[in-house]
């Protein structure tokens, strides 16, 4: 290391240290006057959507600062939404299949989230017409916001599995034998039986009964054997599959953009049986503290400089015409933009009928031998 | 007769020769296995690769740059020292306060010590739901300071509270009483008797409530709301990205805690000396 380098590792070593010492006195309560003169909105909606680049767009257009609560999952997030007390978040975000039930409850009186009010979110009006499915209205009045959509599918390690190769076609380079050993599985129930469903030729997945669940299952625990590890974080997986320790897994769209990012020859498979798509919707929970904010946080996620961002920097696919604007064909292929105009088949992510059977069927694969 | 009693002298020493080798084969094993991991954590840290792994490619600092230049990271960092030292100092007070009247007889004793120490028996994420249930319904706002510190003083409590009632148990109530025979009020003989004695054991269980409270995960995710601490800031993170500064953070938390202890022992080393000297 030169002189110079040293000198600017002290200089950075030295800023770093009162920011700290900043940070500390914040924690302490120190920083609560300066930041209480900016109107804040807690919300719970996955990291990579409030990323670096994505985050600063919002609370810029939308003159607030977004305090993000630790994401755990979209059932943690309906979970806390109907929890005693209230959700105490002023946004919510969630996949709008897996969630609408919840959120909106079965009739007319029962949501649980309080309705919006689009003359407060303008841009509602670019949302483009494959994403107006996912707008949860009831008697007129609107609940849940289209924001973005994301898609699961295999990611596999080009160096080892070549494009060309039949297995990255379908579904099969996730379960058949040819990568024995080299297969990492996702350690979630509804994905990963949605995933078998569909490879094993089920129209529906999310609707199989009991028996048709039974021959997914026996099928899971027969392929086993090809698996060399679960993983239960997104980070352990791209660990893995960074590190050549597997070759294969099931991989979300964050996943795949972020190992790009970093160089990895790595990318995703468009499966014939379609990969798995969902619509993530933003929604305002009754005991919202900051009303104004939260619109104008969901219009700024809806607006053109976060749309055209929204890709790049998680990954996840914008709901507006705006993301489309100056997309060249190799950001179409590689973000997946083709499951706007039908060229990538996709199959929606939907709520099983039967989710407690699910999950019992997924620790049967797990405690199987 | 004499090369019967050499053979054997022979035999004793290759026999104690051999459970040498083996102990010093065992204790390099035991000593691997604990400290390779820690050793390889911090070469990790300054690996310039975006795996985390082997093998090692160049020396780097960008690791720790990324962490000391994140706000957020900080912000945890802080947020965790201070519920850390809060937490600790409450709960070794209270659990001081329990043990001091639990060397007393009183009814339903057994039933309240049980109910002291439930938070270890409930599993963390069954304890983080009832948090989530509890505060909703007390309709009070998450926080660092309204609901994470309460959870981590009920956690760290128990655990403080075994350290100390040993301690507490075992003293010579003899001191206690010759002091007030002597004509010590009650007050004088906890500050100027007891205190100096267990001092120690009271600095040790600080540090360790620190260290409990500086990990907890679990509880804390379910009742801080927006705010972080290392361990839910860390979950976040990796929750949908890589995080090859990880090993970066792994050391930083550990020069936090290896700095705590290092604290600690020299507080019980001068209560221990101070005490001698008496």
């Amino acid at each position: 290391m030169t002189a110079n380098g040293i000198e600017q590792k002290i200089l950075i070593a030295r800023r770093t240290v009162l920011k700290g010492a900043a940070a500390v006195a914040a924690t302490a309560g120190f920083g609560t006057s300066a930041r209480s003169q900016t109107s804040e909105v807690t919300a719970l909606m996955v990291n990579a959507m409030v990323g670096p680049t994505l985050k600063p767009i919002v609370e810029e257009e939308a003159k607030i600062r977004l305090a993000e609560g630790a994401f755990m999952s979209g059932t943690d997030t309906v979970s806390r939404l109907t929890a005693p007390g209230g959700a105490r978040y002023d946004l919510m975000n969630s996949s709008f299949a897996f969630s609408q039930p919840v959120v909106m409850g079965a009739s007319s009186g029962q949501e649980r989230v309080q309705a919006i009010d689009t003359s407060l979110i303008p841009n509602m009006k670019h949302i483009n017409d494959p994403s107006k499915v996912a707008i949860g209205q009831r008697d007129g009045k609107v609940y849940m916001v289209p924001h973005s959509w994301g898609f699961d599918s295999i990611l596999y390690n080009r160096a080892v599995i070549p494009d060309d190769d039949a297995y990255t076609q379908s579904w099969s380079l996730l379960f058949e034998d040819k990568y024995a050993g080299r297969i990492g599985w996702w350690d979630v129930a509804h994905q990963m039986l949605m995933a078998a469903g569909l490879y094993l030729g089920h129209a529906k997945p999310e609707q199989m009964d009991r028996n048709q669940l039974a021959e997914v299952t026996k099928f899971l625990i027969s392929k086993k054997k090809n698996v060399r590890t679960f993983y239960s974080t997104f980070a352990q997986g791209s660990n893995l599959l960074s590190n050549g320790e597997i070759d294969v897994c099931y991989g979300i769209a964050p996943m795949r953009n972020e190992l790009q990012k970093r160089g990895f020859n790595i990318t995703g498979a468009w499966p014939k049986e379609g990969v798995l798509s969902l619509i993530s919707t933003s929604y305002i929970p009754k005991d919202c503290k900051n009303v104004a904010g939260a619109h104008a946080a969901i219009n700024a996620m809806l607006g053109e400089l976060y749309s055209r961002a929204v890709a790049d920097g998680s990954g996840y696919l914008p709901v507006t015409d705006f993301g489309l604007k100056d997309v060249t064909p190799e950001q179409r292929k590689r973000f997946g933009y083709g499951l706007f105009d039908g060229s990538v088949k996709h199959y929606p992510l939907a709520f099983p009928s039967n989710m407690n059977m699910w999950i019992e069927a997924w620790s049967k694969v797990k405690s199987s031998s | 007769m004499s090369s019967i009693a050499s053979a054997e002298n022979t035999m004793k020493t290759s026999s104690f020769s051999l459970r040498r080798t083996a102990l010093m084969v065992y204790a390099a094993a035991f000593y691997a296995f604990l400290y390779v991991p820690i050793l390889l954590l911090v070469a990790l840290s300054f690996n310039d690769s975006q795996i985390t792994g082997l093998p090692f490619k160049a020396f780097t600092l960008r690791w720790y740059v990324q962490v000391f230049n994140s706000t957020d990271m900080l912000l945890a960092i802080g947020s965790s020292v201070v519920l850390g030292i809060l937490s600790a100092f409450i709960a070794t007070t209270l659990a001081l306060l329990l043990a001091l009247g639990f060397r007393h007889e009183f009814p339903l004793k057994g039933l309240l010590m049980k109910i002291i120490l439930m938070p270890v028996l409930i599993p963390g994420i069954v304890g983080g739901v009832i948090y989530l249930i509890f505060f909703g319904y007390g309709q009070i706002p998450f926080g660092l300071w309204t609901t994470a510190l309460p959870v981590h003083i009920t956690w760290v409590l128990p655990f403080a509270f075994l350290t100390l009632f040993p301690r507490m148990h075992g003293l010579d109530r003899s001191l206690e009483e010759a002091a007030a025979d002597l004509g010590a009020r009650p007050s004088t003989v906890f500050f100027r008797i007891i205190l100096p004695i267990i001092k120690p054991g009271v600095v040790a269980t600080t540090m360790f409530a620190f260290t409990l409270s500086f990990d907890e995960f679990i509880r804390t995710l379910f009742a801080i709301g927006s705010q972080r601490t290392v361990p839910v800031h860390l979950w976040s993170l990796l929750s949908d990205q890589m995080a090859p500064f990880l090993p970066a953070v792994g050391v930083i938390i550990m020069m936090i805690s290896m700095i705590v202890s290092l604290i600690g022992f020299s507080l019980s080393a001068r209560s221990n000396n101070s005490i001698g000297s008496y």
